[in-house]
């Protein structure tokens, strides 16, 4: 019945128990919630783990350029929280789990992500990526409409405060009413 | 002085103290001495006293009331001393930042020299903490 239990019993008082650890590499089983780390060619920078980190370890800081996603492993609990909420399956939990450092900031991944700049003032404003992501998203939906990608591209390449001050006014909110249709 | 040296590596002994944590890492650390992890096979051997040990293993979040009582374990180390913060809460806070009665790692009271982060910790990477520590010892 617990024929593995007796087996183990008789292998570990026939040869040493204890494992070789440090000379030799140990490999956690499968469902192991190790670091989690990012997949930069996936991620948007939309930030969605970082509004769901149950004890806020991942933190962005948006600079002139770049959106800059961290996530501090001395902080993170290991829930795999963010691998869960991810739309775009770009962060995942790996089995590493030799952490430690001298520094307390050095234990510590992530990813910079650039951002889209204003075509009217050149004001960086929302994530390259996601903007791209987003729109492919939506082009099968869109086409059904008979509505082309670029006409919202074009919609969508203006900063909040533009889009409301160009003279493109009455056309754009003629695309706003056909989008509402 | 080589020999001293050479004995400090091959037999650092500890003291384990919990400033507030929740046990997890804890029981780690029991799984680490255990024959299966053994991590007696580096000299690390567990003392009751401060004064016999040579590194401090401190675990948990370190609360306002325990503050006082870590300094005071701390001094009473003999030097060279060395900690070691294992566990999440012990390096950062982890889950208890910015509540109002912790003070968010063991750093914020006694110099640390390395970072176990894991919650908890696997008893692999608490030794792998260790090895990392003896590895500053014998460069320093």
């Amino acid at each position: 019945m617990k024929r593995h239990i007796i087996l183990e019993g008789i292998r570990g008082s026939l040869n040493p128990f204890t494992t070789k650890y440090p000379k030799k590499s140990y490999i956690p089983p499968d469902g192991f919630r190790g670091a989690a780390e990012y997949d930069a060619e996936r991620c948007v920078g939309c930030g969605a783990c970082s509004q769901q980190c149950p004890p806020g370890a991942i933190t962005y800081t948006d600079d002139e350029k770049e959106r800059k996603l961290r996530l501090s492993y001395g902080v993170c609990s290991f829930c795999g929280r963010c691998e869960e909420v991810c739309p775009w399956d770009a962060i995942h939990l790996t089995k590493k789990y030799e952490l430690a450092v001298y520094n307390r900031e050095d234990a510590e991944t992530g990813v910079d992500i650039p951002f889209f700049q204003c075509t009217e003032c050149g004001r960086p404003f929302f994530p390259y990526p996601q903007m791209k992501a987003s729109l492919e998203k939506v082009g099968e939906t869109l086409a059904e409409y008979g509505i082309k990608q670029e006409e919202l591209a074009n919609l969508i390449s203006l900063c909040p405060t533009c889009s409301f001050t160009v003279d493109k006014m009455p056309e754009r909110r003629m695309f706003m009413r056909r989008l509402v249709k | 002085m080589n020999l001293v040296r050479w004995s400090r590596i091959r037999s650092p002994w500890v003291f384990h103290f919990n400033a507030g944590g929740c046990n997890g890492c804890d029981i780690e650390i029991l799984a680490a001495l255990n024959p299966r992890y053994d991590i007696e096979r580096f000299g690390m051997i567990l003392r009751g006293s401060p004064r016999h040990a040579d590194v401090l293993l401190c675990t948990g979040t370190v609360t306002r009331q325990i503050r006082n009582r870590l300094q005071r374990i701390y001094e009473q180390v003999p030097e060279p001393k060395f900690v070691m913060a294992l566990g999440n809460c012990a390096c950062t806070g982890g889950v208890f930042q910015n509540c109002y009665n912790v003070h968010e790692g063991v750093d914020k009271v006694v110099p640390v020299d390395v970072y176990v982060p894991g919650c908890p910790p696997r008893p692999q990477a608490i030794i792998d903490g260790a090895v990392k520590l003896l590895t500053k010892l014998s460069k320093s």
